[in-house]
């Protein structure tokens, strides 16, 4: 039985929007990353499997039963954090927390507060004066308080400061650890490769690739931006590297290469005169566009 | 069928809208209990024989006359109009827009649960404003002018002007479930009790603008049939009608509709 199971779901909105033909599954204990551009679908599809919209075609399913008719056994299974968070305002986030407890009819409130512990956030103001990472904060201790067998989690770090986000992986970490199943939308590359087993990567509504994270780590390119302390050095450099980017004013140079190509970099440019030597960090989709062809429209 | 928690927390949110408005009412009818003397009410008729007024302030002599044509031909249809036009988008449709219904549905509680709860408490709060009005009208009346209140019409004008509610309410309510915004539904849950009363004010004017009688629900609630206590049922029914119609309605169609949640 799989946890997850999306078959060749499709809702078309018009004008290209929507989900074609989504065919995904989750095994139990699985944990994958959803990644694509905005507006590609991610969040429709988290809809489905919420059972917020009903298939124009196709299934999804959840522990075998269907999202749109099951809504009250599978919430009972599902912690969900919503893209964009809201709340009711006009209480404090404690009250919050236990009226979605009483709906779920739990009465255990210890996961609660110790999470609440590890974000470090005081949950009895006013929803309307938090910030938006107490909010973010907020609508974890939300999704997570229950235990809940399977996360949807979308865009689960957006507004958290650094740190937060490092202890939100360690969060992640250790529900995989007790076996959770996770659906994780993101666009921070950390975050992905230090939780998940597999990517799936979608655009513009459909599939475009779903690889494990040792394949994305290995076949990852990685940009260095070199600093040239003499302008003949960099013309002889963007002739080793004829597909590199060369500064207008001939100070530094761009180059694209995998880790198996380092040390004949490192190697070449120890015969010139460094200014610096940097690495430039993109973001998730950069490099799969790059990939993948995702430039073309 | 209804979620305990979630319709305590409607219940708490809207009930600032529910005593301000049930307090506002209730000021009135203390009010006109108190100033509204026989010796009054006949001045005031001779003072507004022949002008337009008269054919809408005019009454025929009791107290309870006097409050047909004044209490329950305007504060009593407006105030409470304006808080079913407002709690009636609060309930659904502002949760949509704004997103945080969500939340309550990340949990075991289905939309239908949620619906019934929202739709109780709207039913529920209507009738409790109309209690306390009743209440409040019978005790004032008999401290200010005992026996002057004949309460059996009282209490039936009450039951009236509650089921003209109950219907606007069903409108706000499934105007709510209907769409998505605040601002789509608002235009038919505020526009169509705005536009009813505006035509019921229209048609006081003249005799030859009556016609339009059949153009709005407050033909319905005649509180001239109530004083004169007799044919007033027809329309109560026609008005418990159109209110389960369009309660069950909004319910079903909130139930089966996509949310952008």
């Amino acid at each position: 039985m799989k946890a997850i199971e999306i078959n060749n779901l499709t809702k078309d909105y018009g004008n290209g929007k929507g989900i074609f033909d989504i065919t995904l599954s989750l095994t139990h204990g699985e944990v994958c990353g959803y990644l694509g551009p905005n507006g590609a679908g991610k969040t429709t599809t988290m809809r489905h499997l919420m059972g917020f919209i009903k298939p124009q075609s196709g299934s999804a399913s959840i522990c075998n039963m269907n999202c749109w008719s099951n809504q009250k056994e599978i919430q009972q299974k599902i912690g969900y954090l919503p893209g964009e968070i809201c709340f009711p305002d006009d209480m404090t986030g404690i009250a919050y927390l236990h009226l979605i407890s009483r709906m779920r009819s739990t009465r255990d409130f210890s996961f609660a507060k110790s999470l609440i512990n590890i974000f470090e956030f005081d949950p009895n103001i006013k929803i309307r004066k938090m910030s938006k990472g107490m909010k973010q904060k907020l609508g974890i201790v939300a999704a997570f308080m229950h235990n809940p067998d399977i996360l949807l989690l979308d865009e689960p770090t957006s507004g958290l400061d650094p740190l937060m986000q490092s202890r939100f992986i360690d969060l992640i970490q250790s529900e995989k650890e007790k076996g959770k199943t996770i659906l994780l939308s993101s666009h921070i590359f950390d975050e992905v490769e230090k939780t998940c087993d597999r990517v799936v990567m979608i655009r513009n509504g459909r599939l475009i690739r779903q690889i494990t994270v040792k394949e994305m780590k290995d076949a990852q390119y990685k940009t260095y931006k070199i600093g040239f302390n003499k302008e003949s050095d960099i013309a002889t450099f963007a002739l080793m590297y004829p597909n590199s980017e060369i500064d207008k004013n001939g100070k530094f140079a761009i180059v694209s290469i995998t880790d198996s190509e380092l040390n004949r970099l490192i190697h070449t440019l120890s015969q010139y005169e460094i200014a610096f030597f940097t690495e430039e960090k993109h973001t998730l989709e950069e490099y799969f566009m790059r990939f993948y062809g995702g430039d073309e429209k | 069928m209804i979620s305990i928690p979630y319709f305590k927390y409607i219940t708490k949110s809207n009930l600032k809208f529910l005593a301000a408005f049930t307090i506002v009412l209730c000021i009135f009818l203390i009010v006109m209990t108190n100033v509204f003397t026989p010796a009054i009410m006949t001045d005031t008729q001779a003072g507004l024989s022949g002008t337009l007024l008269e054919n809408i302030l005019t009454g025929n002599g009791t107290l309870i006359g006097f409050m047909a044509n004044s209490f329950y031909a305007l504060m009593a249809i407006l105030f409470p109009m304006v808080y079913s036009i407002l709690v009636g988008n609060r309930l659904i449709a502002e949760k949509i827009d704004k997103g945080y219904l969500a939340g309550f549905l990340s949990t075991p509680v289905t939309r239908l649960k949620i619906v019934l709860s929202s739709a109780l408490y709207f039913i529920l709060s209507l009738a409790v404003m109309w209690g306390i009005v009743s209440a409040t009208g019978i005790f004032f009346a008999d401290m200010f002018q005992p026996d002057a209140l004949d309460i059996e019409i009282f209490l039936k004008m009450n039951l009236g002007v509650f089921l003209y509610h109950l219907t606007i309410s069903s409108i706000c309510f499934c105007s709510s479930c209907i769409f998505n915004t605040s601002k789509n539904s608002l235009i038919p849950g505020a526009g169509i009790p705005l536009y009813f009363f505006v035509i019921s004010l229209i048609i006081k004017l003249s005799d030859s603008l009556d016609f339009l009688k059949y153009f709005t629900l407050n033909t319905l609630f005649d509180t001239q049939k109530i004083l004169d206590d007799n044919g007033y049922l027809p329309s109560f029914i026609i008005m418990l009608s159109i209110s389960i119609v369009l309660y069950i309605t909004g319910t079903i169609i909130f139930t089966k509709k996509d949310l952008p949640l």
